[in-house]
C-alpha cells in the first residue's frame, strides 16, 4: 500500500489531514525572525514565508506530538540551496527542530546534510527531489550518508524507478502525485522566484480608512514580473542554429509544459505504475495552499489508493478510468484529461 | 588565466585555435547527446596532436547514460589520456572515485548552485519604483504597487552559490578529489568565498544556464501535430534549431536550445574574477547543446 505524504503549516491541520487519510506529514520551518524580515522571499526554504511554514517551534513540537499520537511521522523540509553567511541562522533552525521529536530532516544542500552528520543527529535523513538522482551511483553516494528515503525528482520515468527500487530494496523511494507539476528538473533550475506579490489593505498601510475600498496597495520585489519566469508566454522567434537566420515556418515551435489555470496537476492514474515500480511512498506538494485544498486532495489520492488496494486484480485501464472520473468529481474538472495536466502522460496511451 | 574552448562536436574543433590551451569536449545537458567513441577518438587524437589540455564534458544521467560514459572512461583509460572530467551529477562523480581514480574530477557548473533568472539582476538593482493604475475592470478600484527592496544582506545569497562559499562542503569535494569548481557568469554578479590554496575556479563565458529538463521542449518542435507527451522520441531537433524567448518583463533575450534554457552575458570582468580566484575562462563560441 502507498503510503500518503501530505504538506501541513499548523497544528490544528494535523487531525483533518490524518482522518483524510494522510500516513505522513511534512512541513516547513523557518525562524520568526526570518520570516519578517525576508517574506515572500524564498531564501531559507523554497515556500518562502511564514504561511508556508511553521515559525513557532513550539507550535511545531505540539503539532508532532498530536500527529504521533496518531502514529503518524512528521518530517520537515529543507529545500533551499544555503550560502555560508546563512550558516548561523541554519544551525539555530537545527538546534530547535533538535528539540522535537520530528522524525526526519528532507535536505536538498550537500551541505546541510554534512552539517547534520556533524551534530550527529538521531533523526532519519531523506534525499530532497531538488537534489537530482537518476542513477544508480547516485543513489549509492547518498546511501554513504546514511539516508533513509530519496524523494524522486517528477521528471523520473517508470523504468528508473523500477530499477532503483530494485537496486536500493533498504531505501524507500518517493513520488510526487498532486500539484505544481514543474517542467524544469528542480535540482537543476536557477530561476529565481521572486515576483510573489502581496497585497495589503490599503487603511492599514495609510491609515485612511474611507479609501480602503477603493484603492489597494500591493508590494512585491519585482512589480514587472507578475508570474514565475518559467510560466511566462514568451514570444518565440526560430532560428537555424547552423546560420543563425531566422526560420520562416510556423509550425517550428517548442511545446512549453505551463502550470494550469483550469486544472490541478495531476499524477493518481500513475500511482497503478508505482506500485509495481515499489515506489513506497507518493508526496502531495501543497505547504502554500489553504488546509482545505489539502485536505481535498489528500482525500482524492486516498480514494486512489483504495482503488488499487481494495482491488489488487483490477486492470491498469479500469483503475486508470476510475481515477479520472474521481478526479473529475474532486476538482470539478469538466474536460478530459489532458498531457499538460498529466504528472505521467504515458499512462494516457491506450 | 588560463582558456579554454568549449565545443560539443568534432565539427567545431576548428574553434581550437592558437588562442586556447584547453579543449572541453561532450555535453553537460542531455544524455542523448553524450560523444561517440569515434567522435572522441577525434577530439582526443586532435588534442594530444596540438599539445592541448583536454576535459571531457559530462551530463546528468540515467542508466543509459552511465553506460554511454563508462565507455567513454574506457577508452580514455585505454588510450591513456590524462583529462578532466567535468561532473554534472554526483553518480558520475562516484563512479570516477571508484573506478577511475587516474581522471581530474572538476564540479560542473549544474552541481553549483547559482540563482541565474535574468530577472533578478534587474531586482538587485533595488530602484523601488512604485506604479499606480486602475483596475481595468473597474477603473473607481486605484491599484498601487510598490517594488519593496530585496534586503542588502542577501547579496551573497543571491549573488553567490553553496559550493562557492561553504567550508565544509568545500572541505568534502576535496576529498571527493575535486579541487576545481565551475560556475556562470550570472548577469547579477557573483560573490564567492572559495579558499584559493585549495581550490580552483573556472567561470564560463558568454552562455550561462538558466535550468534544463528531460521534457525537452524542442523534441518534436517541427512536428504536426504536436505530441503532448512530456518525453518524445528524438530526431536532435536541437541540433537544427535555437528558439529566442522574448517576454516584456524580461530584461534580456533567453536562448532555449534543445532541452535548456540560456543567458547570454558578453561582460566579463576578468580582473575582478581574477582577484576571487577564477583561473580558467571556459569560452562557448555557440551554444554548448
Amino acid at each position: 500500500m502507498l503510503k500518503i505524504t501530505a504538506p501541513f503549516k499548523s497544528k490544528e491541520d494535523v487531525i483533518p489531514l490524518i482522518e483524510a487519510g494522510a500516513d505522513e506529514l511534512y512541513c516547513g520551518y523557518i525562524l520568526s525572525e526570518i520570516s519578517k524580515e525576508y517574506a515572500h522571499l524564498p531564501v531559507f526554504e523554497r515556500k518562502g514565508g511564514s504561511t508556508c511554514n511553521f515559525t513557532d517551534i513550539k507550535e511545531l513540537k505540539n503539532a508532532v506530538t498530536l500527529a504521533h499520537s496518531r502514529n503518524t511521522p512528521v518530517f520537515c523540509a529543507f529545500n533551499g540551496m544555503y550560502v555560508k553567511a546563512q550558516y548561523t541562522l541554519l544551525r539555530k533552525m537545527i538546534r530547535h527542530l533538535e528539540q522535537t521529536d520530528l522524525d526526519a530532516y528532507i535536505v536538498a544542500d550537500m551541505g546541510l546534510l554534512l552539517t547534520l552528520k556533524g551534530m550527529k543527529t538521531k533523526k532519519e535523513i531523506f534525499v530532497s527531489s531538488f537534489v537530482p538522482l537518476f542513477n544508480f551511483e547516485a543513489v549509492a553516494f547518498y546511501r554513504n550518508f546514511g539516508v533513509s528515503r530519496v524523494i524522486l525528482d517528477r521528471q523520473v520515468s517508470f523504468e528508473t524507478m523500477q530499477v532503483l527500487c530494485a537496486d536500493f530494496p533498504d531505501l524507500d523511494f518517493e513520488a510526487f502525485v498532486l500539484h505544481l507539476l514543474c517542467v524544469n528538473i528542480d535540482g537543476f533550475c536557477t530561476f529565481a522566484h521572486i515576483g510573489a506579490t502581496a497585497r495589503t489593505p490599503f487603511s492599514a498601510a495609510q491609515g485612511n480608512r474611507s479609501q480602503a475600498d477603493q484603492c489597494q496597495l500591493f508590494t512585491t520585489f519585482d512589480y514587472r514580473s507578475p508570474g514565475d519566469a518559467c510560466c511566462l508566454r514568451y514570444s518565440v522567434e526560430a532560428i537555424g542554429a547552423s546560420s543563425g537566420e531566422p526560420v520562416h515556418n510556423g509550425e517550428v515551435s517548442p511545446t512549453f509544459f505551463k502550470h494550469l489555470v483550469d486544472g490541478v496537476e495531476c499524477g493518481a492514474c500513475a500511482m497503478y505504475d508505482f506500485m509495481k515500480t515499489g515506489i513506497k511512498s507518493v508526496k502531495i506538494v501543497g505547504r502554500q495552499m489553504v488546509v482545505e485544498e489539502n485536505i481535498k486532495s489528500t482525500k482524492f489520492i486516498k480514494a486512489a489508493a483504495d482503488i488499487l488496494e481494495k482491488n489488487k486484480q483490477i486492470n491498469r485501464q479500469d483503475y486508470i478510468e476510475q481515477v479520472q472520473t474521481l478526479y473529475r468529481e474532486t476538482y470539478g474538472y469538466k474536460k478530459p484529461c489532458r498531457g499538460n495536466n498529466c504528472y505521467h502522460p504515458e499512462v494516457l496511451i491506450k | 588565466m588560463e582558456q579554454a574552448v568549449y565545443i560539443t562536436k568534432t565539427s567545431q574543433l576548428h574553434y581550437a585555435n592558437g588562442q586556447y590551451s584547453r579543449v572541453y569536449f561532450g555535453c553537460e545537458f542531455c544524455e542523448r547527446l553524450i560523444p561517440s567513441l569515434n567522435q572522441l577518438k577525434r577530439v582526443t587524437a586532435f588534442v594530444r596532436k596540438r599539445k592541448l589540455a583536454f576535459s571531457l564534458v559530462t551530463p546528468y544521467v540515467t542508466r543509459e547514460g552511465l553506460t554511454k560514459l563508462k565507455g567513454l572512461f574506457d577508452l580514455l583509460k585505454e588510450e591513456g589520456v590524462v583529462c578532466e572530467i567535468i561532473v554534472n551529477d554526483w553518480g558520475v562523480l562516484n563512479l570516477i572515485n571508484r573506478e577511475y581514480p587516474f581522471f581530474t574530477p572538476v564540479l560542473g557548473r549544474l552541481m553549483t548552485r547559482q540563482e541565474k533568472g535574468p530577472r533578478l539582476a534587474r531586482a538587485l538593482k533595488r530602484k523601488g519604483e512604485a506604479w499606480a493604475f486602475s483596475d481595468p475592470k473597474d477603473p473607481k478600484i486605484k491599484r498601487f504597487i510598490v517594488e519593496k527592496e530585496i534586503p542588502l544582506d542577501l547579496d551573497p545569497y543571491y549573488k553567490g552559490a553553496n559550493t562557492l562559499s561553504v567550508p565544509i562542503l568545500q572541505d568534502f569535494l576535496i576529498k571527493q578529489r575535486v579541487k576545481r569548481i565551475e560556475f556562470d557568469n550570472a548577469l547579477q554578479g557573483v560573490i564567492m568565498d572559495v579558499p584559493k590554496d585549495k581550490m580552483k575556479l573556472s567561470v564560463y563565458y558568454p552562455y550561462g544556464y538558466i535550468t534544463t529538463t528531460f521534457f525537452c521542449p524542442t523534441a518534436g518542435c517541427d512536428d504536426s501535430p504536436k505530441s503532448v507527451q512530456k518525453i518524445k522520441p528524438c530526431r536532435k531537433q536541437c541540433q537544427k534549431y535555437i528558439f529566442k524567448l522574448r517576454h516584456k518583463t524580461m530584461p534580456k533575450i533567453l536562448y532555449l536550445k534543445g532541452n535548456t534554457h540560456f543567458f547570454k552575458n558578453s561582460r566579463l570582468p576578468v580582473k575582478k574574477l581574477q582577484d576571487l580566484g577564477v583561473d580558467r575562462i571556459v569560452y562557448q563560441p555557440d551554444i554548448a547543446v
